[in-house]
């Protein structure tokens, strides 16, 4: 299997597991647009940037750790402890089953970019319930 | 010193970040809770990532804040940094051992001293990055839970 059959492999079993995220991105994406509201959306543009551009899982959980620690927004209703949960262990499990299934790896660099590639889906999908329920809100007001 | 890392050397600091530094990171934290409790190793911190530059520097802070005349209300932190220095020499001593990121022949002391150093110093970086972020989530943790 060349890289390009592998990459392309890795990025279609992400996609057929994302399905799965959706009511845990939902609930999370709900969690943190009653958090942060839309005047605080930068804080969501920050965490899609350190997702979309992070080369390992770790300067994820590190940023989540650290803006977790160091702003109430973060802290109301448990969203970001509970996206850390999320992120670290519960697509862990998922990068195990998408690397047994192909044959990878799951502590190996392949495992680790199944790892981001779940990692970056998921915050995608919580990013789009929470501007959806920013929106929300706008209107009810 | 400045190098250009080989693919084969960005992936292997990538996962060595991800796996044994951060999990090493995650329970070196967990035995400062002295210093996690007193709440005050911001700056600390902050002086770590400062000098988590060049591993040089980061060792001599390092060394210079555990021989420091602490106040007794500080003490812990003579702890923290002899741990911390211990963790650095550890470290180094890994990166030509057990991590193989310097070959053990073909190369003069100096330049074997100098990529000992330079390998040193981006796993001793990362290890400060996950360090930081944990001591500030364990005091938030500890402050949430009422300890």
């Amino acid at each position: 299997m060349t890289d390009q059959q592998l990459r392309i492999k890795m990025l279609r079993e992400v996609a057929l597991r994302a399905d799965g995220f959706y009511d845990e991105a939902e609930k999370l994406g709900r969690k943190a647009a009653q958090a942060l509201t839309d005047k605080k959306s930068s804080q969501i543009k920050g965490l899609e940037g350190i997702a979309n551009s992070a080369l390992k899982t770790s300067d994820v959980f590190d940023f989540i750790k650290t803006r977790t620690a160091r702003q109430k927004e973060w802290q109301k209703g448990d969203w970001g402890p509970d996206l850390l949960t999320y992120l670290s262990r519960d697509l862990r499990t998922a990068r195990r089953t998408i690397c047994t299934q192909l044959e990878i790896d799951p502590e190996g660099i392949d495992g680790l970019e199944v790892h981001l590639l779940l990692i970056r889906e998921f915050v995608r999908q919580l990013a789009a319930h929470y501007e959806y329920v920013c929106w929300e809100n706008k209107e009810g007001d | 010193m400045e190098r250009k890392l080989s693919p084969e050397e960005q992936e292997r600091i990538r996962l060595l970040s991800d796996g044994e530094i951060y999990q090493r990171a995650i329970e070196f934290a967990k035995e400062q809770e002295e210093i996690i409790a007193y709440r005050q190793f911001g700056h600390q911190v902050s002086g770590l990532e400062a000098y988590a530059r060049s591993f040089k520097e980061l060792d001599e802070f390092v060394n210079h804040q555990k021989g420091r005349n602490w106040e007794e209300k500080s003490q812990s932190f003579e702890g923290f940094y002899t741990a911390l220095a211990n963790y650095l020499n550890n470290l180094r001593e890994d990166v030509q051992g057990k991590y193989s990121f310097v070959p053990p022949e073909g190369q003069t002391k100096n330049e074997k001293k100098e990529q000992t150093d330079f390998f040193a110093g981006l796993l001793a970086r990362e290890f400060v990055q996950h360090l930081a972020a944990e001591m500030m989530w364990q005091a938030w943790k500890s402050k949430k839970e009422g300890k």
